[in-house]
């Protein structure tokens, strides 16, 4: 075979080569988004990690930082263990987030409750919450931390469970209700700050109401879906094929 | 086939075939594009859609959605009755959407007006919810609003009225020299208003003092006594034990907030540099009795 020959031939082969490697990259990539987010196949979970850790560098990483961990002193939580504020935590619940957001500009978006600042005159803008006095405020936080003296914690308890009004998000128990993106306060995991008496005093008297942007819109479909999957995979390193719900 | 490969001489055969098959990867390339734009009509329904509704997507995110919100399933769990319910109840959605727009719904009803203005103010403020500051920009934000960001001050003082200036006079008289608050209390006759009880934050001393005698209280430091005050209901003495006035928070304290607040500025000024883009574009006309 001449040269010419063989480079016109091999050419064609790269074409078509190229032609199907494209034809399979979007193949995947729509039957990724047609898929039962939260029982993906494998093959999918494979092509989908890459491209959701690729989105996630560039639109998520700036505030939940590059490794996921979030940042306390934010309030952005951390999407690494497996403490989901919102939902179960399923790749679809992820999908939904990232795409309607939290508290943000958008019809769909999670906005049920926010944290009043109890050290104002007017703790919550859609809510008749009474203020607290610095002294309630320091027996809620005996009754957090089961610190200070067992009559400040009964106080604090009382204060939880009654005129403080934070058992009508965080529950009687005070396990917090992901329905309503309300964190669990008996855990170690915390949304704000430390878990100190101060990092508590902070979020108690001056209240946090963080969001997350809606990302539909800005991101594709596909883009969506892949950010999901990788960040559900965080919290689950060794998932493919993802569990059912 | 020699002649057809052999490149240096003429050959119609391979002439032909060639055009042809540019003819046909150009055709495939025009209608791929072609039907694969946005806002193509076409009859495939984009994997992302459940639905098409006159072109116009029914999005499978929300389709999922809803089947979660009123089933508590997965798309995969769902039954197919669940899947064509909640199908139908989002084509028949958009296809009266659509109606709306048709019939001009936002012009009459204040209810879509209403909901119309607040979609476009949230897509506004949406472009700018996602871009993040840097820690320069919320630095900076911080130390250019740093009025906002006080610890909330707090006090406990005891507000004591007297029947007369007399008696007043000779209570502060003696709480000046250090004599015991209750032995001057009963000595002179001075009862406590109840007014303030305990630690309180500024915010709540003021409600409960009111204005004037706030501003008194706010400049008394731990253990003075005020100045006798006339007011109606007797001459009062306000007694401070502890006062201690807002301070700057530190920035890391006050992070979570800054960065609220930076979003919501943002936001504010999004919003009112489209605003006026959108009042320069339209063709606005006043009365003559309002201009």
């Amino acid at each position: 075979m001449k040269p010419r020959t063989a480079a016109l031939l091999g050419l064609a082969a790269l074409l078509a080569g190229a032609g199907a490697w494209m034809w399979h990259g979007r193949d995947l990539d729509r039957r990724m988004v047609m898929a039962d987010p939260d029982v993906l196949p494998a093959d999918l979970f494979a092509h989908a990690v890459p491209l959701g850790r690729e989105t996630f560098a560039a639109h998520c990483a700036s505030c939940h930082g590059a490794d996921g961990k979030g940042d306390s002193a934010r309030g952005v939580p951390s999407l690494v263990d497996i403490d989901r504020l919102y939902g179960a935590g399923t790749v679809g619940d992820i999908e939904q987030i990232i795409a309607h957001g939290i508290r943000a500009a958008n019809g769909k978006s999670r906005a049920f409750a926010i944290m009043p600042a109890y050290a104002t005159a007017r703790p919550s803008p859609t809510e008749a919450i009474p203020p607290l006095t610095p002294g309630d405020i320091s027996d809620v936080i005996d009754y957090l931390l089961k610190t200070g003296n067992p009559e400040s914690a009964r106080r604090g308890a009382t204060i939880f469970g009654d005129r403080g009004g934070c058992f009508d998000c965080h529950g009687a128990d005070a396990k917090g209700d992901p329905a309503v993106g309300v964190p669990d306060l008996t855990d170690a995991i915390w949304l704000s700050g430390d878990g100190s008496r101060d990092a508590l005093y902070n979020t108690i008297a001056r209240g946090s109401a963080g969001m997350c942007p809606a990302w539909l819109g800005t991101l594709d479909a596909r883009a969506l879906r892949a950010t999901a999957v990788y960040v559900h995979s965080l919290s689950h390193p060794a998932t493919p094929p993802l569990p059912s719900r | 086939m020699s002649d057809f490969l052999a490149f240096r001489s003429a050959n119609t055969a391979r002439s032909f075939t060639l055009l042809g098959l540019g003819a046909v990867l150009g055709l495939g390339i025009a209608g791929y594009a072609l039907f694969t734009a946005p806002g193509t009509s076409t009859l495939i329904v984009a994997p992302e859609d459940v639905a098409s509704v006159n072109q116009r997507p029914v999005s499978r995110i929300d389709f999922d959605a809803q089947l979660r919100t009123l089933y508590d399933v997965s798309p995969t769990e769902a039954t197919p009755e669940q899947r064509k319910h909640v199908l139908e109840a989002m084509i028949r959605e958009e296809i009266f959407v659509q109606r709306g727009i048709e019939l001009d719904a936002a012009g009459a009803d204040p209810a879509a007006r209403a909901a119309l203005v607040s979609a476009v103010e949230q897509q506004i403020v949406a472009e700018s919810q996602t871009k993040q500051p840097t820690p320069a920009d919320l630095e900076a934000f911080y130390r250019q609003n740093q009025a906002k960001y006080m610890s909330e001050g707090t006090m406990i003082v005891r507000d004591l009225v007297a029947a007369t200036p007399d008696q007043a006079a000779g209570a502060l008289q003696a709480l000046r020299a250090k004599a015991p608050l209750d032995t001057t209390m009963a000595k002179f006759g001075l009862k406590d208003t109840g007014r303030t009880k305990d630690e309180e934050y500024y915010f709540a001393a003021r409600i409960h003092l009111g204005d004037a005698d706030f501003a008194v209280a706010q400049k008394l430091a731990a253990g003075d006594i005020s100045e006798p005050l006339v007011r109606p209901d007797g001459v009062h003495l306000l007694v401070m034990s502890r006062n201690a006035p807002p301070v700057a928070l530190a920035f890391a304290v006050a992070q979570e907030r800054v960065v609220t607040d930076w979003r919501q500025a943002n936001g504010a000024r999004l919003l009112k540099g489209d605003e006026t883009f959108l009042r320069k574009r339209a063709n606005v006309l006043i009365a003559e009795d309002l201009r």
